[in-house]
């Protein structure tokens, strides 16, 4: 244990001091959030060109006759021609016009016409004043009662009313399964960017020490059992370290994820479970394959199935938002490479349905298969550190698998 | 007292290739034992199996007279042919770790670094990082790696390779002192020449089978024939009692006649007048003598 103690210490430093971990962990939250902080500026830029686009007056050309209320939020400027309409264009002093056809009331068509061209930026924007369309409604309807004409604005403002399992109205906060199912899709961002940030190191790690023959004379101190169990613990935590700067360095993330957090710490606590045995479970076998490669390609070679694996419950994000206790779900909390990261999601997004029958057996399996990792994962990692210069077939790795030394 | 390490009757197959076969032999403590053979002889799997890196078919090894547990290799050092340490780091720190490793407290291990530094000429290189040394430096300093714990078994594979012949002069000085100090060392290498002289006990392999082993002097006197080494003021070759004759350095290497005793044929050369600067019995290198086995 000691000696695990001493290679878990030293992985960690070494990586921890490396000037790419710094710029990995310091130096792209600082980068990203600085793309972001001019994409805001430009955005705004864009919005308030926008803005005052609507601002300017508004140029109508009334063929149909009946918009004769007076505008409400906007000015509107009328219209003899279009020809009129395009020289106030070109000359900047209204932002667009409204061509209303004689036929408006059947068809509801109506042109605008502007000088300004759609962007990325702007194309989901509405190009005409907001009260707009409540005006044109107030003129539809003159005649009716005013009280009507406000429905007919806004004709429908649901408050929801949730119901329990007996037919009680419930107390439950409706928005608070969104806010778990944000903490969820974190969770379950933070096991994924964790587990492969730290077997990137792992793997990185050990291809360097193959490829510098330093393992022989490392293992001459040290058992391939201890030495594995050090790096998964030392590069692990260098990984969780990168991890919680990431998350430190957005603390508003950090901060409604606290709360989130505070709301269920069973949930809480069953994720850290699944965390720390997901990340031992895709650590060793990383470590194990990874250890049959000659150098860093080789190794990253061997290793990606697991990597893919990890990844699988990404596909099926959708079906565990909207169905957290649906058999899809069900089957993936079963299978032990894609149980973490579902079990997770399940437990945050629905922590009082999972049923615990589904948590138990979700963690017998991972926890057997993650014994079974490490012991097959060591003996791979004992075959092949000493390997060097050439790929092992399948025959050959089965024969390390079940074979002493 | 048990030696140090001792195989017992080794077997070790790699699928169907005997990589050692039926292998028997034991390293005392304060000697220096030489593992010779050339290359692909089944040296390095020797040395793994010492270091229960890989496990014996059949037979047992044992280390200080117990079978090797992880405990027990604190007391070894082990220099691999397949060697190498951590590039990007700084000297002293690979050192601290490896001597942590080997059961130093983390002080002492530091303390232990600069000594061994200082011993091998290295120590303006503590704080630099090891890329940035040469490579016979950071052999040296994989030696230092080694010996830094004084550990009471030293194995060293190729320990010369890449050393030139002031360094190889200071490690040997090095290694000389951990026997004195009551630690066995085992040198193995498949260059005879550059370890006979340091061993007193040899054990020479190919093929993975014992070729001959004992004490070099006795090793060499048993493969001694016939020959002697004359330097003189004129040519010897020609003459009667010479069966035949070659330059070796600046003396002639001859072989007698059947019959014809060294102490005779000096008497002789003598007798002429001959004026003779040296003349000694020429015991065959080991080089020689494993040439001559492995061919017979």
């Amino acid at each position: 244990m000691r000696k695990t103690w001493i290679v878990a210490r030293h992985e960690f430093l070494v990586t921890t001091r490396r000037v790419w971990f710094l710029v990995a962990a310091f130096f792209l939250p600082v980068f990203f959030a600085a793309v972001g902080g001019v994409m805001t500026l430009v955005a705004r830029g864009v919005e308030r060109e926008a803005s005052e686009a609507r601002a300017m007056d508004l140029g109508l050309l009334d063929r149909w006759g009946g918009l004769t209320l007076p505008p409400r939020g906007f000015r509107i400027v009328r219209l003899a021609d279009e020809e009129e309409g395009r020289a106030r264009l070109r000359e900047r002093k209204i932002g667009s016009f409204l061509v209303v056809p004689p036929d408006y009331l059947k068809t509801g068509s109506v042109r605008v016409v502007t000088m300004r061209r759609p962007t990325l930026l702007t194309a989901q924007r509405p190009l005409l004043p907001a009260s707009l369309e409540g005006w044109l409604v107030e003129n539809v309807l003159r005649e009716l009662d005013p009280d009507r004409v406000e429905r007919a604005k806004t004709p429908l403002l649901l408050q929801r009313v949730y119901l329990d399992p007996s037919g009680q109205v419930s107390d439950e906060d409706p928005e608070a399964a969104v806010r778990r199912s944000l903490t969820a899709y974190a969770f379950f961002l933070l096991l994924l960017t964790a587990i492969f940030t730290s077997s990137a190191y792992l793997l990185q790690g050990l291809a360097e020490e193959k490829e510098h023959r330093v393992m022989e004379m490392v293992l001459s101190s040290v058992t391939p059992e201890a030495l594995m169990a050090g790096k998964l613990l030392g590069l692990g935590a260098a990984g969780l370290l990168q991890v919680t700067i990431w998350a430190a360095l957005g603390v508003v993330g950090v901060l409604a994820f606290a709360v989130q957090l505070a709301l269920d710490p069973q949930a809480f606590l069953l994720c850290l479970v699944y965390f720390l045995l997901g990340y031992l479970l895709f650590g060793s076998l990383m470590l194990g394959f990874g250890a049959l490669g000659s150098n860093l390609r080789e190794s990253q070679q061997m290793a990606s199935v697991w990597t893919f694996l990890g990844a699988c419950p990404a596909f099926i994000l959708i079906a565990l938002i909207e169905s957290p206790q649906g058999t899809v779900a069900r089957v993936f909390s079963f299978i032990p490479f894609t149980a973490p990261t579902t079990m997770m999601f399940r437990a945050t997004v629905d922590p009082k349905g999972t049923p615990a029958l589904d948590i138990v057996l979700s963690l017998l399996l991972l926890a057997a298969s993650t014994a079974l990792a490490l012991w097959g994962s060591a003996r791979l990692f004992r075959a092949g550190l000493l390997l060097y210069g050439k790929k092992p077939g399948l025959r050959e790795i089965w024969r390390w698998l079940v074979a002493a030394r | 007292m048990d030696p140090a390490l001792e195989f017992r009757s080794v077997t070790k197959t790699y699928g169907p290739r005997i990589a050692v076969e039926a292998v028997s032999f034991s390293v005392e403590r304060g000697e220096i034992f030489g593992l010779l053979g050339p290359n692909g002889a089944g040296k390095t799997t020797l040395l793994r199996l010492a270091m229960d890196l890989l496990r014996p078919d059949s037979g047992e090894i044992l280390l200080f007279g117990k079978p090797p547990r992880p405990a027990l290799r604190e007391r070894v050092g082990y220099l691999p042919e397949e060697r190498g340490l951590y590039p990007r780091q700084r000297v002293g720190e690979i050192l601290c770790f490896l001597g942590e490793l080997k059961g130093l407290p983390r002080a002492l291990a530091a303390r232990r670094a600069e000594d061994a530094l200082d011993r091998l000429g290295l120590t303006e290189v503590l704080r630099r990082r090891l890329r940035e040394l040469s490579k016979g430096m950071q052999q040296k300093v994989q030696i230092a790696a080694v010996l830094l714990s004084e550990p009471d078994l030293v194995l060293l594979d190729e320990p010369f390779e890449g050393l030139d012949p002031v360094n190889r002069l200071l490690v040997t000085g090095l290694l000389k002192e951990s026997a004195a100090r009551g630690a066995a060392v085992l040198l193995s290498s498949h260059r005879m020449d550059q370890v006979e002289a340091l061993c007193r006990r040899v054990f020479l392999i190919d093929r993975g089978r014992e070729v001959l082993a004992g004490e070099v002097r006795a090793v060499r006197e048993r493969f001694a024939d016939q020959a002697v080494l004359l330097e003189a003021d004129r040519d010897a070759s020609g003459r009667p009692e010479v069966a035949r004759a070659r330059p070796e350095g600046t003396a002639l290497r001859i072989w007698l006649r059947e019959g014809v005793s060294p102490e005779a044929f000096l008497a002789a050369l003598l007798a002429e007048g001959v004026h003779v600067r040296r003349f000694e019995r020429a015991l065959p290198s080991l080089d020689d003598i494993f040439v001559r086995v492995v061919r017979s």
